[in-house]
């Protein structure tokens, strides 16, 4: 508002509004429509370039300017059209606002450098269309996420709960995977995965005697031989050869050897434990 | 309790040291390893030893008899020990029951005295006989009370001893 006033008192102004002043309300009313607008905003790249020519002084504009295009609204009209501060129609014509305001004409020319897509920056009216390119950003906004993005939400969405996470996404495998062993890692290994699977073997009839009903003690996976848990490695390690996971399988299992002489060594302890409760009546912390 | 190694030390070390046989009016002792011995030649390298050829050529063929009698071998060593016997983890299975099987039935036929009945074989030529039965020799057999009166003096506690 006082911007306008200033404008107002301008006695160049004045002269020039008293020349070509009743040009400039009919163009700016005239314009109203949203037809122009669209037009507009369809080819915003193109508007640019008849703004600058304008500014510059086309063969239309020098027509304007001489008067030739008569204005029948009335001053009434003419004066609501000076007032706005839509800055389309000020460009098309290549009126006197369009020199009046620097800002806007700025704005409108970053704009059209950037292609105007940003629905925010752009101006937008009540009955605005949005062209091909506004309407394929708003569908891809109105869409969401894709599928894939959706599932990533999702498992990412409980990640701060476990231990240690700190809100960032772990994308290592439970398993670290390694590369298959190799002919010579094969044979450094085969003994060592023979003994932990010689180990570790009797412990699963250990827990099933200690889990079963009757506590009677099978003799199921403790009748694998020294040939049958050979075999079994020769099978692991083949598998190893061409798998890395299986690879990393086998060696975690011989590193953990000594935990499994660990379990050997109690897993029975617990169980003939609760064996002489049992055949003693049970758990009681009476005195006799 | 016995577990399967210290099974076979025992059965090995009690064992008689013959087999008495009658034949006729003479009486033969037999050794007991030699016939243990000579039933071991019997089994063949397939089951008794892993690293034969025969081994190696029907490995599917082991596999498959370990896992068919290893779930029987607890009742079978109930049956002939009469109590628990535990049973070592990574027992080889084809080498060690021809060789339980073998202690078991030579020192059966140990405990016991056998006559063993004969007759001329026709047609077969001179000095060729016929075995027609083998029996236990009952005659030959001590029983159980007489060992026991025999040995009641040795029993006896000693002077100064309650």
């Amino acid at each position: 508002m006082i911007e306008q006033a200033a404008y107002e008192l301008n006695p160049l102004m004045q002269k020039i509004r008293s020349e070509h002043g009743s040009r400039k309300a009919s163009e700016g009313t005239s314009d109203v429509g949203t037809p122009v607008q669209d037009e507009f905003r369809s080819s915003i790249g193109e508007s640019r370039s008849t703004s600058g020519a304008s500014i510059e002084g086309s063969p239309r504009d020098a027509r304007d300017a001489s008067g030739l295009e008569t204005d029948q609204r009335t001053p009434k009209r003419r004066d609501s059209g000076k007032g706005r501060t839509d800055s389309t129609s000020n460009q098309s014509d290549g009126g006197p606002n369009s020199h009046l305001n620097p800002i806007s004409r700025a704005f409108q020319f970053k704009q059209t450098n950037d292609g105007g897509l940003n629905e925010q920056e752009k101006p937008s009216g009540l009955y605005t269309k949005p062209n091909s390119k506004e309407r394929a950003a708003r569908e891809s906004d109105q869409s969401g996420p894709s599928p894939s993005g959706q599932a990533q939400s999702k498992k990412n969405f409980f990640s701060w709960l476990r231990s240690g996470d700190n809100r960032k996404t772990s994308k290592e495998p439970r398993v670290k995977r390694t590369r298959p062993l190799t002919e010579k890692e094969i044979e450094e290994l085969k003994p060592d995965l023979v003994e932990a699977l010689k180990v570790s073997l009797p412990l699963l009839d250990e827990a099933i005697y200690a889990t079963n009903k009757a506590h009677n003690k099978p003799y199921i996976y403790a009748s694998l031989d020294d040939e049958d848990i050979d075999k079994l490695a020769n099978f692991w390690l083949r598998r190893a050869r061409k798998s890395g996971e299986v690879a990393a399988a086998a060696t975690q299992f011989v590193q953990y050897r000594n935990d499994i002489e660990i379990l050997t060594m109690m897993l029975p302890t617990f169980g003939q434990t609760f064996m002489f409760y049992k055949e003693n009546g049970g758990f009681t912390l009476r005195g006799r | 309790m016995q577990n399967t190694d210290t099974l076979l030390e025992k059965m090995q070390n009690e064992a008689p040291e013959n087999i008495v046989i009658h034949l006729g009016e003479s009486r033969y002792l037999v050794p007991v390893k030699i016939v243990k011995l000579l039933s071991w030649g019997l089994v063949p390298d397939l089951l008794k030893d892993e690293n034969s050829e025969d081994a190696k050529k029907h490995p599917i063929v082991r596999t498959g008899l370990k896992r068919l009698i290893a779930p029987y071998l607890p009742m079978i060593l109930k049956k002939t020990q009469g109590e628990e016997i535990e049973i070592k983890p990574r027992l080889n299975i084809l080498q060690w029951l021809p060789t339980y099987a073998i202690h078991y039935a030579v020192n059966l036929l140990a405990s016991k005295e056998w006559a063993i009945h004969v007759k001329d074989c026709e047609g077969c030529g001179s000095n060729v006989f016929q075995i027609i039965g083998i029996y236990p020799h009952s005659d030959r057999i001590i029983s159980s009370p007489a060992v026991s009166t025999s040995e009641t003096p040795d029993r006896e506690s000693l002077p100064g001893r309650g």
